[in-house]
């Protein structure tokens, strides 16, 4: 809300400066989103008076002024047309700096202007930024300028000075999105008194006018009130700069009464033109199926039977506490007007504005809550504003009022209080005093009193609520500090740390071969995943989505990964290599939670795009980017046990290259895929779930004996691989073979085109004594053997 | 005789020890240890004399060539290792290596800023005693908001702009949570089928969702909260867990501020502000010349949060706070555009340089 500093003075004697305010402001649960400074940088701009004024004689379209500023007078050029001799205008002379067109500021210097000296400029509205558009320079006004003010400040003349506050109120404080009640706060915090405004009382009841409410739980109050024998004006320029510096503008004097009552008290009211409507049957009532009305922005909306309207026997007004409608509202030709204010149930107000996309100032202030207690006071100060602004011979009406209201109370316990805020300084006595300045009704009872919540508050209903006004108005800074306690953590969810562990383990490892870790949002494209071939139909999918490509949420890490490789090669990123640990969804299934509505369950999922230059480096690794791979995710996966999981379709990898884990699976991409996403390169990836634990290893004594190494080549078919060897020489299971290592793998032309060479280091060792070379080969060539015989078939040899 | 044996030595001595000096190489070097202390060397012939002599004498001449060999061996000595580093440095002059050619590269991996900074929140909230619990992040909207005092069609809803999602006719209605304030509903749900077990005190890190998209706001982001419930904890409490939190995360010298505000699951509610880390409050771009950044939310549980919980409001109460983990890096890593996090380019994600 748009709060002027010095229209807030006219509730209150404030005495500070507008950053003061917005701080005691603050203070009191009001921040703002900055101050405004309104005439800034127009301290140099006097008061001139045009003395003379001729053509410029090699330019038609400019003048040559004389402009008298008290202590001399000044030769102008000046483009506009717009002043005559004796007209008073805004100067700036040489060196003065004003805001400019643009804003970006702009210093006076002596100018020769087509051979005629200027020495200032004759300013326009624009080019001090008062306003958006001007036609010619600023003429001041001759009430306000005249012989006595050359040289005063422009900005003192006109009262230019002034600071905005852009305040935010929370959405419990209907009432606090208005001057009055604002004002009220800073009163009850400073203790200075609010100022009384014009109010004008109405005659009340009368006969004619009949405001009825069909059902209260609807609008818990109706006031209506016929002023007659009003005038169209102009609007004083006082009330139309309030409501330009509140954020709206003035329309006519009318509408400007409503407005301002809106902005000053809080209160949304209407003014209906009084011949237009039935003040008899005058009623706030549900629309009725069929029904619809034309409202004041000119839109025809067809109602709901959920929306509230005011009616008269003719039919619907207006949509109630949103918008008038076009038909009653008030016109330049109107004499009679009836004026509505009322209370409407904020979550009808809400439902039918989101209905029909609808919102104002009023259904802003009516969805947030205001009360029907004081309608008095606003029709009175209503007729006091049509007073001023308007004229009128009459104003009489009667209001219909929920009588089952009542104004809710609550017990005051000191201890209680104490029990959440710590010890007070204050007696109770001064706290009521300061509770009193807020409109709270005090009933002593016993030692202590009966606090009555002030009528304008609607989301009270607590001790706690009123602990929050004592903390607000003492000041949160003046609660007592106590030192940190430290307890036990207890918590009695099921206890998920475990699982995030090792997340934090397995991501480790990761990054350290090389992995960076990316954060994707939860959101998926489910024609994507589809793609990745995935089963359709059970994904979590959203009502609302924000894009369409996010209309569900994910089943997989590896579809928002192999996007996030694509926008990095786009972008010519090297060594892209991410890895991501967080929640896919699905509609049914088991779930990390208890009692989870969906499936959710952690996954951790990698893709290593290997990018032609890569491998352009010195010293490049000139193994093929699979066995890299491999290698890698071998060794992070070692350091976990995680449990059996299916993570990802097989159609998703090359069908020759993939890498199947009980607990997931990776491999190199598809080309489908690859040509998909537009990839060059070698793209690998692997998901798995993240169910399970960190793999518990032991430290053992370091082997005592020394151990013996012998190789082995063979010439073997291409089509044996080396996973069929390294089981054969497992099934031999030597005693004293620790390891085998294939080291040498090639294929060449002299090998022929059927035949490749496989080459091992084994190493032998006797964990209990010296193994002597004897040993060693008698148990290597025994291994040798198996495999010629187990692979005799392939004709296998010995190189 | 003596005398002139003793003659002999003295000018052999010196006759080497000029051929010493001289050598160019270990070679000349080695030659002319040969040609005085090699078996048939000079000094080696002098002393085979010395057998004739009488046993005076042998030892006198002994004495001295004695003295002769040791100062002739340390001359050859000391000149061999100077010649031996020479020869060394010229050899290693010829090294044909290019050590200005790179290194092989050794890429190293980084954790996500907003992972770095929740593992650091998580274990400064360990210490003030906060377990860490976790929530489903579909949620029933009943524990997202009506059981957090949301009202049904208050305008409060519309401070949390809400992904709904897709249900089956008639079931629960659903939506991606907007706070991780359900992990509050959840612990104190199954705290009360466990005997209302009492102090709880967690904290909940994780992904919360806003149907917001522009430079400042990302549909997902992350929110880690705190919740301690027990039948003494106060604002006070509260304000020195905030207090301990920030100045371990930011910097010792960090203070905080406390301001009222609304949260529809606190009563009162706060708006916690850390002094400005960038400016030590001299007014800066970042704090708006204010001094302060705004960090967190807070309050003491409503009492109506512990009834629609299974909780008698008069028997228990409690504090909570949350606050936005993207918010706290930024703050923290001087990330300078929200939109970074989620973009995952390896040039940010490695990190500053």
């Amino acid at each position: 809300m748009k709060l002027s500093y010095k229209y807030f003075k006219e509730q209150l004697d404030f005495d500070g400066s507008a950053q003061d305010l917005a701080r005691v402001l603050a203070d009191l649960g009001f921040p703002n989103d900055g101050v405004t400074h309104q005439g800034e940088g127009l301290d140099q701009v006097v008061v001139g008076k045009v003395l003379t004024k001729n053509k410029h004689p090699q330019a038609d379209r400019l003048n040559l002024l004389t402009v008298d500023v008290g202590s001399e007078q000044l030769p102008i050029v000046c483009g506009a047309q717009n002043m005559v001799v004796g007209d008073f205008v805004a100067l700036a002379p040489i060196g003065a700096k004003i805001p400019g067109k643009d804003g970006s500021g702009l210093v006076m210097k002596e100018a020769k202007i087509r051979g005629e000296t200027s020495k200032g400029m004759c300013c326009s509205e624009v080019e001090l930024r008062l306003s958006d558009e001007s036609d010619g320079i600023l003429l001041l006004p001759k009430d306000k300028a005249n012989d006595s003010t050359l040289g005063k400040k422009v900005s003192d003349i006109l009262n230019l000075q002034d600071w905005i506050l852009d305040i935010d109120v929370t959405p419990n404080r209907g009432d606090a999105l208005s001057y009055r009640g604002l004002a009220r706060e800073v009163s009850a915090k400073t203790g200075v008194k609010l100022k009384s405004l014009a109010t004008l009382k109405w005659k009340n009841p009368t006969s004619g006018i009949n405001p009825t409410i069909e059902n209260l739980k609807d609008a818990s109050g109706f006031a209506a009130c016929l002023v007659q024998g009003v005038n169209s004006k102009p609007t004083p320029e006082f009330w139309q700069n309030f409501l330009q510096k509140s954020g709206a503008r003035s329309i006519s004097n009318l509408v400007d009464v409503t407005n301002i009552v809106l902005f000053e008290l809080g209160h949304p009211i209407h003014f209906f033109d009084a011949d237009k409507v039935d003040p008899a049957t005058i009623q706030v009532r549900r629309a009725k199926a069929g029904e619809s009305v034309k409202l004041l922005n000119d839109q025809t909306i067809k109602l709901d039977p959920e929306d509230l309207v005011i009616a008269d026997s003719s039919g619907v007004l207006s949509l109630a506490g949103i918008m008038g409608g076009a038909e009653s509202s008030v016109s330049s030709t109107t004499r009679n007007i009836l004026i509505e204010a009322a209370c409407f149930n904020p979550v009808l107000i809400r439902a039918t504005a989101k209905r029909h996309g609808l919102s104002s100032e009023s259904s802003h202030r009516f969805e947030r809550g205001l009360t029907p207690f004081r309608l008095d006071e606003v029709i009175e100060r209503a007729i006091g504003l049509l007073k001023e602004l308007s004229g009128f011979e009459t104003a009489a009406g009667t209001k219909v009022i929920d009588r089952h209201l009542e104004k809710k109370s609550i017990l005051y316990e000191r201890a209680k209080v104490e029990a959440k805020l710590g010890k007070l300084a204050p007696t109770d006595e001064e706290i009521f005093e300061m509770l009193r300045r807020l409109d709270y009704e005090i009933q002593p009872k016993g030692s202590t009193a009966v606090l009555g919540f002030p009528w304008y508050r609607t989301d009270m209903s607590h001790l706690e609520d009123v602990m929050e006004d004592i903390a607000r108005l003492l000041g949160y800074e003046n609660l007592a500090k106590v030192p940190l306690k430290s307890f036990e953590s207890v918590s009695t969810l099921k206890d998920l740390s475990p699982m995030h562990s090792l997340s934090d383990k397995i991501l480790n490892e990761f990054i350290s071969i090389g992995f960076s870790e990316a954060i994707h949002m939860s959101f998926a494209d489910e024609k994507w995943e589809k793609k990745l071939g995935l089963t359709t139909g059970e994904s979590v999918a959203l009502q609302n989505p924000i894009h369409s490509e996010k209309s569900h949420l994910r089943r997989t890490l590896a579809g928002g990964l192999l996007e996030r490789a694509q926008l990095n090669a786009n972008h010519s990123e090297d060594e892209i290599r991410l890895v991501e640990v967080g929640p896919v969804f699905k509609k049914t299934g088991a779930s990390l939670y208890d009692e989870s509505p969906v499936s959710e369950e952690f996954r951790v999922g990698c893709v290593w795009l290997v990018q032609a230059q890569d491998k352009k480096r010195l010293w490049s690794n000139k193994a093929d980017a699979f066995y890299e791979f491999k290698g890698a995710i071998q060794s992070v996966l070692g350091q976990v046990s995680l449990e059996r999981a299916e993570t990802l379709p097989t159609s998703l990898f090359h069908p020759n290259r993939i890498l199947n884990f009980t607990s997931g699976i990776a491999g190199e991409l598809h080309p489908r895929l690859m040509k998909l996403l537009d990839l060059s390169g070698r793209c690998f990836i692997g998901e798995w779930t993240l169910q399970g634990a960190e793999r518990k290893f032991k430290y053992e004594q370091p082997p005592q004996f020394p151990s013996i190494d012998l190789d082995v080549s063979f010439l073997v078919p291409k089509t044996l691989s080396v996973q069929e060897m390294l089981d054969c020489f497992k099934k031999s299971s030597s005693q004293i073979l620790e390891w085998v290592r294939p080291y040498d793998l090639y294929e060449s032309k002299d090998l022929g085109t059927q035949k490749k060479s496989m080459t091992f280091a084994m190493r032998y060792r006797d964990p209990a004594k010296t193994l002597t070379m004897e040993e060693a080969k008698q148990a290597h060539d025994k291994i040798v053997e198996a495999a010629m015989k187990t692979f005799a078939k392939d004709q296998i040899a010995l190189r | 005789m003596v005398e002139n044996t003793i003659e002999k030595l003295r000018s052999l001595r010196a006759e080497a020890l000029q051929k010493i000096s001289a050598a160019k190489t270990s070679d000349q070097l080695e030659s002319v240890r040969v040609e005085y202390l090699g078996k048939k060397g000079k000094v080696s012939e002098v002393l085979a004399a010395l057998k004739d002599l009488d046993a005076d004498s042998r030892k006198k001449v002994g004495q001295i060539s004695n003295e002769v060999k040791s100062v002739l061996e340390d001359g050859i000595s000391s000149t061999r290792d100077q010649l031996q580093q020479s020869e060394m440095d010229a050899e290693l002059k010829k090294d044909s290596l290019d050590s200005t050619a790179p290194g092989i590269t050794y890429f190293r991996g980084k954790i996500h800023p907003i992972r770095q900074v929740l593992r650091e929140a998580i274990s400064i909230l360990e210490l003030a005693g906060l377990s860490a619990a976790y929530g489903p992040e579909v949620e029933f909207e009943d524990y997202c908001f009506d059981k957090l005092n949301f009202k049904p069609g208050h305008a409060a809803r519309d401070m949390q702009a809400t992904f709904f999602v897709k249900t089956d006719e008639g079931a629960k209605p659903l939506v991606l949570r907007t706070h991780t304030s359900p992990v509050q509903v959840r612990s104190l749900l199954t705290a009360a089928k466990n005997n209302f077990t009492l102090p709880i005190r967690i904290q909940a890190p994780g992904r919360v969702y806003r149907m917001d998209d522009d430079s400042t706001h990302a549909p997902m982001f992350h929110q880690i909260e705190g919740l301690a419930v027990d039948t003494s904890s106060t604002m006070g409490d509260l304000r020195a867990v905030l207090d301990f939190f920030f100045r371990k995360f930011f910097d010792q010298s960090v203070k905080i501020r406390f301001r009222p505000s609304y949260f529809p699951f606190t009563e009162p509610s706060a708006e916690v502000d850390v002094s400005c880390v960038f400016c030590a409050q001299k007014g800066c771009r970042v704090c708006k010349q204010s001094g302060w950044i705004e960090v967190a939310g807070a309050g003491m549980v409503h009492p109506e949060v512990f009834e629609a919980c299974g909780w008698d409001p008069k028997k228990v109460q409690g504090w909570a706070f949350g606050m936005g983990v993207e918010r706290l890096a930024m703050l923290k890593l001087g990330v300078p555009d929200l939109r970074l996090f989620f973009e995952n380019r390896m040039s940010f994600l490695r990190g500053a340089r």
